[in-house]
């Protein structure tokens, strides 16, 4: 059934690559994010277990 | 704008607490029964103690399931109820919610128990429990999570610390493991079958039981790892940079490496490569973490000599960094090809089990029990003294089972000059007894260390007093003034539901890839014309076989190198391929050889005299064998009440039964029996055709036969 289900939809084999080619994506957002955070914050977060 | 006053629930974690030190001496305690029973097979029997109930097939997933669930998943609740509730600055969303959690958890785990030990069990690897269980876990663990998540809707801090996406990230893919593995066909109260089948039903379960260390043995551990280490020693993590990267790599690689569980076997080979490609990449997120929390305690390694908990952390780091230094090592296949089926296995998985979640465990509960009561720890000596009780058993254990693994591995593919194998099955099995028993006593000292612990923090909880409840102030949220430029990012940190659905699309990605083709693509596991589905009798032998838990032991998945074509199909050489497992619900490959491979038994030991002998007393066919006796098998009456349905449950799943077979179905179980009962005569062994032994037989005479029928 879950075979049928995911033959049914056209070009299925796309979608991974979709979802792997957005994940890339995130991981540099994430990268470009870190490099830019300001300082403070950083400290902020990091001292969340102390307060 | 004003104060809030509020109160954080301390008895929540005090009771989990509290469970973790009980199921910590249970589960190490069926630790050390069965690595002893490894080097003596007949301890229960001197001790009359040997019975179905108490057979190493059944007390050896009584021993992971209890130090998986019970002593870490337990120790996970103490870790997250506590630093939840302040890293929010809330109280917990439910103390109801709380309760059920807590007493569904234990009784969970009662269950879990008691059924594995009557035989109830799935014979999936970590995920063993039945149905019924099945579905109450998931009801519990929605209920943890709608707890928690309530909590992080009404904190009072903005910011989501990293412990707290370890834990959504835990909460969301455990969910999603459990039931995707899970998904199976209840034949009666207590019996089911997987949904999948053979080569599909292999990459689901080590999807899932490669996950469940991913995503219960350590993210959470990350999580409490990430809280509790600051909290011990006083000053903040290193880099938070680093932690974010941490979470975010290790959510996304974990999932993919699943198939490094099965190489070289039947699972498509693209399949296997994906696996190895991620579990290398795995080594960054893992060092990463690891050398984050050691740098934690930059500046205060004078703290570690003195302080017992810091010593338990230090070490849990670096064991968790050796454990996932060496994971990827072993996904390379030339090193895999030799580590497999070994006892090196057992080795890494025990420096992890041992050392990053035990020594953890440890370090938070002597961190966390004077602090609720109020009080200073009982005695820094006992404390330390169980440092060194556990170290030590960690070495004694690991350091005996890396040789056994590394000699059997070696023995099994050694030839003499003239192209022979240079070793029995059995000598290589005999060899490691040595190292059976000192594994064994290095449990003992890690059992030791554990009650030593305990005595010593009931006497510490004796001499405080219990505080119920700590009271706390914080602004409200919306009372909180937000400054600096909003980033993407932020907004994650600051919306828990978006958190849990951002990992849930990272972690489905993985699982997608690999599954999505292996169901879809007819050539990933061809089908051979002459595999047939088991007659009713070969099936119910082969819940037996499940029953008693052989595949603990025993493999069913010869692969391709010729030590192994050679040993266990002499006559044609021949590797299993994936199309011989098409009517396997579940499949049976097993992970580690104590016994010989069976894939092909029916062809090389056909012999229903040998093994009806074998089972009542191993040793009498096969001297120095470590397998235990099975003498029930031989007088228990088959139960066929449920022939009927299993054939019925096997068509529904695509075995291509005939139409009506179901009502003949115990007439062919009987002929055949007979059949069996009457080659057993004709060697001088008169029993009864309706014999448990006799449906195990017919399953043993199967198996691997199918594909020599091609061959002729």
């Amino acid at each position: 059934m879950k075979k049928e289900a995911l033959l049914a939809i056209d070009n299925v084999e796309i979608y991974p690559v979709i979802s792997f080619v957005l994940y890339g994506l995130f991981f540099a957002g994430v990268l470009f994010y870190i490099s830019f955070k300001k300082k403070s914050t950083i400290q902020k977060m990091k001292d969340l277990p102390l307060d | 704008m004003s104060l809030e006053v509020f109160k954080y629930d301390n008895r929540i974690v005090r009771n989990f607490a509290f469970a973790t030190m009980l199921w910590a001496i249970v589960g190490m305690l069926a630790g050390v029964v069965v690595a002893f029973l490894m080097a003596f097979p007949q301890l229960l029997e001197s001790i009359g103690l040997h019975t179905e109930f108490t057979s190493f097939g059944r007390l050896r997933p009584v021993h992971t399931n209890a130090i998986i669930f019970a002593f870490v998943g337990n120790g996970i609740f103490t870790g997250v109820y506590y630093s939840l509730q302040r890293l929010c600055k809330a109280r917990m969303f439910s103390d109801k919610l709380s309760y059920i959690h807590f007493w569904g958890w234990q009784s969970i785990i009662v269950l879990a128990a008691v059924t594995l030990m009557m035989g109830y069990t799935t014979s999936k690897e970590y995920a063993e429990l039945e149905w019924p269980i099945d579905i109450l876990i998931t009801i519990i663990w929605v209920v943890f999570g709608w707890n928690m998540f309530g909590t992080i809707i009404k904190r009072r801090e903005s910011h989501m610390y990293v412990a707290i996406w370890f834990y959504i990230g835990t909460f969301v893919t455990v969910a999603v493991l459990h039931l995707v593995n899970s998904f199976e066909l209840p034949i009666s109260f207590m019996k089911s079958y997987s949904w999948y089948a053979g080569v599909q039903d292999a990459l689901v379960q080590w999807w899932y039981g490669h996950n469940a260390v991913a995503f219960f043995l350590t993210t959470p551990y990350l999580g409490i790892m990430y809280y509790f280490i600051p909290k011990a020693a006083n000053r903040p993590v290193y880099s938070y940079r680093l932690s974010i990267i941490h979470f975010w790599a290790l959510i996304f690689i974990y999932i993919w490496a699943g198939p490094h569980h099965l190489l070289y076997t039947a699972l498509p080979d693209w399949a296997q490569s994906l696996g190895v490609v991620f579990s290398v990449m795995l080594i960054a997120p893992s060092w990463g973490g690891m050398i984050n929390g050691l740098l934690t305690l930059r500046g205060a390694w004078d703290k570690v000599k003195t302080s017992p908990v810091l010593k338990f952390m230090v070490v849990a780091v670096t064991c968790y960094g050796m454990a996932t230094f060496e994971g990827p090592m072993l996904s390379l296949k030339n090193v895999n090809a030799i580590a497999h089926y070994t006892d090196w296995i057992v080795a890494h998985v025990h420096v992890g089990g041992l050392g990053w979640n035990g020594f953890l465990t440890f370090g938070m509960l002597y961190w966390l029990i004077p602090v609720l009561f109020r009080t200073e720890l009982h005695s820094k000596k006992l404390a330390n003294t169980h440092f060194w009780l556990g170290t030590l058993g960690i070495l004694l254990y690991a350091i005996p089972m890396y040789w056994a693994g590394f000699t059997q591995g070696e023995m099994w593919k050694e030839f003499t000059a003239t192209g022979q194998l240079k070793y029995g099955f059995l000598e290589t099995v005999t060899n490691l007894v040595p190292f059976y028993i000192l594994r064994g006593i290095g449990g003992l000292f890690y059992l030791s260390g554990a009650i030593v612990m305990v005595y010593n923090l009931i006497k510490t909880a004796k001499q405080g007093s219990f505080e119920e409840e700590t009271e706390a102030q914080a602004l409200a949220l919306k009372d909180q003034e937000e400054h600096g430029a909003k980033h993407w990012h932020s907004w994650f940190e600051k919306r828990p539901t978006q958190m849990l659905i951002g990992s849930l699309v990272v972690v489905l990605i993985g699982g997608l890839v690999e599954m999505v083709p292996t169901f879809l693509v007819e050539e990933n596991v061809p089908t051979i014309a002459s595999v047939k589905p088991y007659s009713p009798l070969q099936l119910e032998g082969r819940d037996l076989y499940i029953k008693e838990g052989c595949n603990s032991c025993h493999s069913q998945m010869i692969r391709p190198f010729r030590s192994e074509v050679l040993r266990y199909d002499p006559q044609d050489l021949e590797y299993s391929k994936a199309g011989e497992f098409v009517y396997d619900h579940p499949f049976l490959w097993g992970s580690k050889r104590t016994g010989p491979d069976l894939a092909r038994e029916g062809v090389t030991n056909p012999d229903a005299k040998w093994h009806y002998v074998h089972m009542l007393d191993p040793r009498s066919t096969s001297e120095g064998s470590i397998m235990p006796a099975y003498p029930w098998l031989l007088e228990k009456q088959l139960d066929t009440s449920k022939t009927r349905d299993k054939i019925t449950a096997m068509r529904t799943l695509g075995v291509p039964y005939p139409e009506g077979f179901e009502e003949i179905a115990l007439d062919s179980l009987q002929r055949e029996a007979q059949g069996i009962a009457n080659e057993l005569k004709k060697s001088q062994i008169n029993t009864y055709a309706d014999r448990e032994i006799i449906a195990l037989i017919a399953y043993l005479k199967k198996l691997g036969t199918d594909i020599k029928v091609k061959d002729k």
